[in-house]
């Protein structure tokens, strides 16, 4: 029996001695506690020093928080300067406590108390409670040479030194080696175009400068890629504009384009041969120039337009530019925007569809206007408050409100009333007053089945009161059609309903009219209806066995789901009298 | 049907940092682990001392934090109202299905005084939003978090990389409570330094259990109900033949080659 319980001990140990991971009672693994006590009977109390020690260090010099040479560290038990009462352990130490690491520690393996019948080892074992104190543990010392000691380290040789640190080496700040992209005979899309120096012989890429990080400042090296047409736009801020007016390249236009060539296909420098484009300026702009504390001639937009044929790189590019002037002293902040758009003589790259056919989330909604395709659009405030020039367009699923100052330019009581309304009505409708509304993000313009017309529900007279409208609803009507899988958008129809005012009772001031409009778009659609094999999600699926119980208990099941519980309640009685 | 689990994720610091400090008057001073991008910074790059250490506390081979440093030298007339730092990491699990992804930590925080230093002291926690599998392998997101070999600037925008990072349904994010500390007062002479201790904690990952383990708990339930239905029935049929309240006709067995029944007794 004796014998039993000792392999059962000796099973349980090398279970959590072959665990990889200790669980958490065992992270005593390493305690400071008096050795004295805790020693077994066969083991001599030199033992963990010299276990510690290593074989390099001699035996008696592991005392980690030694650190001054010739003086007693505070609190440092083991240190042989502050005498070797604290090491003992004795009652004459003047500290009040020992640093961790300074007294001697005891490698136990501990394990949960209650997981072990009787102890009849002969060696030494004891129980103490966890750091919780909620649980004791019964700890074995640990002597086994092979998992007190780390293991012997490789050594490092010449040879061997970038063989260890490639198989031990984790991410560090070292950079891994960047290999360059292999040069192609031709542009791919997103490549860097390059750009040639022939002044100073010097290859580099075109730029397109654009805002970086979380910061609208231009970052100047930012390359342009082959065949991506976009806009980047971003901001410089000049400090002394004086000075920087006339010697800042990025405020002059030649920097632009002058001095240097774009290269029409890529080159490598072994074998250098630059087939040189060079940019045209549809117009030459001037430099800037200073007047006063204003800069005039900079340049506030630059659109590169590049001519590509395939794999026969770029044929031509041309370049515009916007000036602007700027002043201000000493801060001043310039807005640049720059440009790329790439086309092939078969086809441009500049109409743009709303989605094909069904209308894409977030495109601008397209509209006929007297034959022409336009953006539908909705009034836009400006800087004051009034209502702008500039229009936001209205994206397809958004529901948006804005709201501006009408300007009536004349006293509002004097008004005509007629020529009022009128001239309020074309401020909500624009330049472009939208007839027809697309009904897929494709219309032909020379389709009319392609196109929904508009419901416009103007206000009508009232006791001959001067009714003027102040807010406008725009409501589209739009649905998902085709197949479930790639469903398809497609506006049913859209009411501009105007919601109209006495003009007595406008609290009017400084013959301004606020005006409002809101866009709502509503979902009609018709989902299909669902077969009955497949789960509905309003059903409730039974969980436990226990589920058609409750739920028949409780009442609130749907049928379904008590029929289901029925069923089961059933085959389990079938199953029980059956056998 | 959830389940979890808890385990102590092995973490560990890609040397991937993205450090963008605002600076007063709306410029801005950066810098990165990635070459494309100190590029495009221009006159904007600032070279700072970085420094990272991971520590295995109580020695189980996984690592349990990072302290990490960093010490922006600026000029004397700079100052910093705001820091924006990315650091990525490693992030595994496997004790269910094995769970790798490129994970971040992003730390954003400004003060209307200039500072000298931010000190923060967080866990990187993880954000499930479905559940893990519970065998096999889960790579979908081990891809970077930053492409750092892009030369282009918009890579490096911050928006775009947060909102790809965003669209990930299992992701990691600098939990710190009590929030970045700023150290405002900067001696001319001194840089910007941030100081972040990132703890990687044990976490409680929600995973979707298998059939068989389903099932255990599924056969537990029927059996144990069974057992009870199965000893009443016994007792109604024994009860119903002793009685002789229905009708039986005994049948004796003609060969032996049928089965015996139990009620027949």
């Amino acid at each position: 029996m004796a014998v039993e319980q000792l392999i059962v001990l000796l099973l349980l140990l090398v279970l959590v001695l072959g665990k990889a991971e200790p669980e958490k009672e065992n992270d005593t693994l390493y305690s400071e506690e008096d050795p004295t006590n805790e020693m077994g009977p066969s083991e001599p109390p030199e033992v963990w020093r010299e276990e510690r020690a290593g074989h390099r260090m001699g035996s008696l010099s592991v005392c980690p928080c030694d650190l001054h040479p010739g003086y007693c560290d505070l609190n440092c038990c083991c240190d042989s300067r502050c005498g070797s009462e604290c090491s003992m352990e004795g009652s004459m130490c003047p500290f009040s406590f020992c640093l961790p690491g300074s007294t001697r520690a005891v490698s136990r393996v501990c394990l949960e108390k209650s997981l072990l019948f009787r102890n009849n080892t002969p060696y030494f074992t004891e129980v103490v409670p966890d750091s919780s104190g909620c649980t004791l543990l019964f700890c074995v010392q640990l002597n086994n040479s092979k998992l007190n000691y780390f293991q012997k380290p490789q050594v490092i040789t010449k040879e061997n030194l970038p063989l260890l640190s490639a198989q031990y080496g984790r991410p560090s700040f070292i950079l891994p080696e960047q290999t360059e992209p292999s040069s192609s005979s031709f542009y791919r899309v997103g490549d860097p175009i390059q750009i040639y120096f022939a002044a100073s012989s010097v290859l580099s890429v075109l730029k397109q400068p654009a805002s970086m990080f979380a910061s609208r400042l231009c970052s100047d090296e930012n390359p342009a890629g082959f065949l991506e047409s976009k806009s980047t736009s971003c901001i410089r801020i000049f400090t002394n504009l004086t000075s920087k007016c006339t010697t800042d390249p990025a405020l002059d236009a030649a920097s632009y384009y002058r001095d240097f060539s774009v290269l029409k296909v890529p080159v490598n420098l072994t074998v250098f041969q630059p087939l040189q484009v060079k940019i045209i300026p549809v117009t030459v702009p001037a430099s800037p120039i200073l007047n006063g504390s204003t800069c005039y001639n900079v340049v506030s937009e630059v659109l590169y337009e590049v001519e590509f044929n395939g794999i026969h790189g770029i044929q031509n590019i041309s370049v515009q530019f916007k000036v602007d002037n700027i002043y201000g002293n000493p801060k001043s902040i310039l807005q640049q925007r720059f440009s790329l758009s790439f086309w092939n003589k078969n086809h441009s790259f500049t109409k743009w569809r709303s989605g094909n056919p069904g209308y894409i989330s977030g495109v601008p909604l397209v509209a006929l206007c007297n034959g022409t395709q336009q953006y539908v659009t909705i009034l836009q405030t400006q800087d004051n408050g009034q209502c702008s020039e500039k229009r936001y367009r209205i994206l397809f699923r958004e529901n948006m409100r804005t709201a501006c100052q009408f300007n009536a330019s004349v006293k509002l009581e004097e008004a005509n009333c007629s020529h009022l309304q009128e001239s309020v009505y074309r401020a909500f409708q624009g330049p472009h007053n939208p007839g027809r509304l697309a009904i897929t993000g494709n219309a032909d313009a020379s389709q009319p089945g392609e196109w929904n017309s508009i419901f416009t529900q103007r206000c009508t007279m009232q006791d001959g009161r001067c009714m003027i409208p102040i807010s406008l609803e725009i409501q589209v009507i739009w649905a998902q059609v085709g197949l479930l899988s790639n469903p398809q958008a497609q506006i049913l129809g859209a009411r501009y309903l105007y919601i109209c005012k006495p003009l007595k009772s406008l609290g009017t001031y400084m013959n301004m009219l606020p005006l409002t409009t809101t866009v709502a778009f509503t979902d009609v659609t018709k989902w299909p209806e669902p077969p009955r094999s497949q789960p509905r999600a309003y059903w409730k699926l039974p969980f436990d066995f226990f589920f058609p119980f409750k739920m028949a208990l409780s009442g609130v099941g749907s049928s379904s789901g008590s029929q289901a519980g029925t069923l089961l309640v059933t085959l389990t009685l079938c199953g029980v009298l059956v056998s | 049907k959830r389940s979890s689990y808890a385990e102590q994720p092995s973490v560990r610091f890609l040397h991937e940092v993205l450090l963008v400090g605002l600076a007063e008057g709306g410029g801005s001073v950066g810098w990165s682990s990635f070459a494309a991008c100190n590029r495009l910074l221009g006159a904007r790059l600032r070279l700072p001392l970085v420094s990272a250490r991971e520590e295995d506390v109580n020695q189980d081979g996984v690592m349990d934090l990072l302290h990490f440093r960093l010490e922006l030298p600026l000029q004397s007339t700079e100052q910093i109202l705001g820091v924006q730092l990315m650091l990525t990491f490693t992030y595994q699990l496997q004790r269910m299905s094995t769970f790798v992804m490129q994970s971040m930590a992003f730390l954003q925080s400004s003060s209307p005084v200039p500072g000298s230093r931010v000190i923060v002291s967080g866990d990187l926690r993880l954000r499930q939003r479905q559940p893990l599998g519970h065998c096999g392998l889960d790579d979908r997101y081990n891809v970077s978090v930053i492409n750092g070999s892009s030369p282009f600037a918009q890579d490096y925008d911050l928006t775009n990389i947060v909102a790809a990072y965003q669209e990930r349904n299992v992701t990691t994010v600098l939990s710190a409570d009590a929030g970045p500390i700023w150290v405002v007062g900067r001696a001319p002479s001194d840089p910007f330094v941030i100081q972040a201790t990132i703890h990687y904690p044990v976490e409680l990952i929600v995973y979707q259990p298998g059939f068989w383990e389903m099932i255990k708990f599924a056969w537990i339930q029927y059996v144990s109900l069974l057992l009870i239905f199965f000893w009443i029935c016994e007792k109604i049929k024994t009860f119903l033949f002793q009685n002789q309240v229905l009708d039986a006709v005994p049948v004796l067995p003609v060969s032996s080659v049928l089965t015996h029944k139990e009620h027949q007794s």
